[in-house]
């Protein structure tokens, strides 16, 4: 018959790992091209966008325990003709070459208490405000709300994280509100908390969800630029005073030709006394074989501009059909190209225009 | 436009010459869900697995896709896809190992997770984590999950073994696993996708832990294979 197994000795020691072990380095190519239907009638031109760069991980551990992890990622930008579009915020004010930090932080883990229940992150990364932390949205077209609710969707911050019970977890922490350009203007920053569905229900029920909330001071131009009042209140610099709140919600649905997710989030807040009212909803597709997949989004921004301003708005709708080269479940690896056509559906201040997109991205 | 294309080759050939690089199947949280399969766990050690990283990486990843027996999915399978090996101690002692792989199945992603006993490489618990599947209900139910408490990657070769030459022996595990009952028939598909992946699961676990002590068994299947496809 067969042969009998061999004894339990051959196992791996326990050791220390070496320096090289949990190291994990990647490359990244971003190839993004728009035309606007108007704005090329007017100007002949179009925009790119294409950027290089890398994402560096690292794991410390003992020979019996992992204790933190850094994670480094950036890249080298360069823009031209830079058009409004949600799918490259950052396009707004840069210039044509920019080295952009997408994120910078350290994570210790089970600094005290149980093994869970209190770990430390701090660093340059996404708000624990809606679903963005729960999602990987640096090399997609569709992105979530959080630019439009804080200027930028990612802040130096330090946050406290854990299971909260056996549902729920919990985000607690303190946001610098430095904006995209990573300014300080004597802000105070904002206090951040979130507490949201843990892993058990998007696993067990496909469900994912949280409430957020912010509030301080953080640094945006825009914020300043677009309302006459929020100008007015911050006195010649671009601290605004802010506090948000939001509910979030994912769903996945199974079935015989992929999963389908609808998504959405929704925030009230305030901009000094400008009150606003922020939407998000989205529908995704994704063939079984992880090689198709289809997106629409809707989003909208409303402020009430207090002291006889016009009303703030701007809405859009987006679909976006995505070919995968690679497509790898923890997005260790992602090739893909993709076709989007965003739709203004009100702009206060812009002319609506129909935008056609394709993006090239490769990670790996 | 070929302004900016010189610029993008620039910026390429200015970015530094890295390593393939990624993050494995990982447990969404590592810290609660070791703690709840290993109640006496005082700690845990994460360690990233990269076939392109090891020095015999592709013999591994042709080895792997012989024994599991067909192609690998490029896309879920890939030679560059990375794993997570989590270790387990009580203290200093090495009480567990967990692993997990995705496969594809008929909806979409399944990931297949074991723990293991480092002396015995028998699996301990058998879990889904994601499973993008209208059987998923069916498939999670700790009855369908408890059938694989107790087998190892040499149950799974000595079923070889029996198939090609003793079929129907008492002593085949394997072949005594059977789907939920309330599984769907649009979800048959994912059960040979579990297995599949729970196979997948423990031939790299005997790769990055066990030292591939359970090789033997699997060269007496491949023997007893090719001993039935030489009879006329």
């Amino acid at each position: 018959m067969v042969a009998a197994p061999q004894d339990g000795s051959k196992a791996v020691a326990v050791a220390e790992p070496d320096w090289t072990d949990n190291l994990l380095l990647r490359k990244e190519v971003y190839l993004l091209f728009a035309a606007g239907r108007d704005n090329i009638d007017e100007t002949g031109d179009g925009m790119s966008r294409l950027s290089a760069g890398f994402e560096i991980q690292k794991r410390f551990a003992t020979a019996t325990r992992t204790v933190a992890s850094i994670d480094y990622q950036g890249r080298v930008v360069y823009r031209d003709h830079v058009l409004d579009t949600a799918a490259d915020p950052m396009g707004r004010d840069a210039s044509p070459w920019r080295y952009e930090t997408h994120n910078a932080y350290l994570d210790l883990y089970n600094v005290f208490g149980e093994p869970g229940r209190f770990n430390l992150r701090g660093g340059y990364f996404y708000q624990p405000f809606g679903l963005n932390q729960q999602t990987d949205t640096h090399g997609t077209l569709l992105q979530l709300s959080n630019d439009r609710l804080f200027g930028a969707e990612r802040d130096w911050q330090m946050t406290l994280y854990g299971t909260l019970n056996d549902s729920l977890d919990y985000t607690v922490g303190y946001l610098l509100g430095a904006g995209p350009d990573h300014e300080m203007e004597g802000q105070s920053g904002l206090g951040v908390a979130r507490i949201k569905l843990n892993n058990d229900w998007l696993f067990n029920d496909g469900l994912e969800g949280g409430v957020s909330v912010a509030a301080g001071e953080r640094v945006d131009e825009h914020a300043v630029m677009r309302s006459p009042s929020v100008g007015r209140a911050t006195r010649g610099d671009s601290v605004v005073s802010t506090w948000r709140a939001g509910l979030d919600v994912r769903k996945r649905i199974d079935s015989g030709v992929g999963p389908f997710t609808l998504a959405g989030e929704s925030a009230i807040g305030q901009d000094e006394d400008d009150p606003l009212l922020s939407g998000l909803t989205q529908a995704d597709w994704l063939h079984p074989g992880r090689r198709w997949g289809a997106a629409v989004q809707y989003q909208h921004l409303w402020q009430d501009v207090a002291e006889g301003g016009k009303d703030y708005a701007d809405a859009r709708a987006t679909a976006v059909l995505t070919y995968y080269f690679s497509n790898d479940v923890g997005n260790a690896n992602l090739h893909w190209i993709a076709l989007g056509v965003e739709r203004q559906v009100r702009q206060t201040e812009e002319p609506e225009d129909t935008l056609l997109m394709l993006q090239y991205y490769r990670y790996w | 436009m070929k302004r900016q294309t010189r610029m993008l080759i620039l910026a390429l050939t200015l970015a530094p010459p890295l390593l393939r690089a990624a993050i494995g199947c990982t447990l969404s949280n590592p810290a609660r869900d070791l703690k709840a399969l290993f109640p006496e766990m005082t700690s845990y050690r994460e360690d990233v697995k990269e076939l392109p990283k090891l020095q015999q990486g592709r013999e591994l990843y042709e080895a792997l896709k012989a024994r599991v027996g067909g192609d690998l999915d490029p896309v879920y399978e890939a030679f560059e896809t990375p794993y997570t090996l989590y270790s387990v101690f009580k203290g200093e002692a090495r009480i567990g190992y967990v692993h997990g792989v995705n496969v594809p199945g008929r909806g979409g992603v399944i990931q297949v997770f074991v723990s293991a006993d480092p002396a015995t490489a028998a699996i301990g618990t058998f879990f889904f984590q994601r499973l993008e599947s209208p059987g998923g209900s069916a498939l999670r139910a700790k009855e369908t999950r408890a059938q694989f408490a107790g087998l190892s990657l040499a149950d799974f070769y000595k079923h070889d073994y029996f198939a090609a030459a003793e079929p129907g022996h008492a002593s085949d595990k394997v072949a005594r696993l059977v789907p939920p009952a309330a599984l769907p028939d649009a979800a048959k598909p994912d059960w040979d996708a579990t297995l599949r992946g729970l196979r997948k699961n423990l031939i790299l676990l005997d790769f990055f832990a066990f030292d591939r002590r359970h090789e033997p068994f699997h060269q007496r299947a491949e023997e007893a294979r090719k001993k039935k496809e030489l009879k006329p």
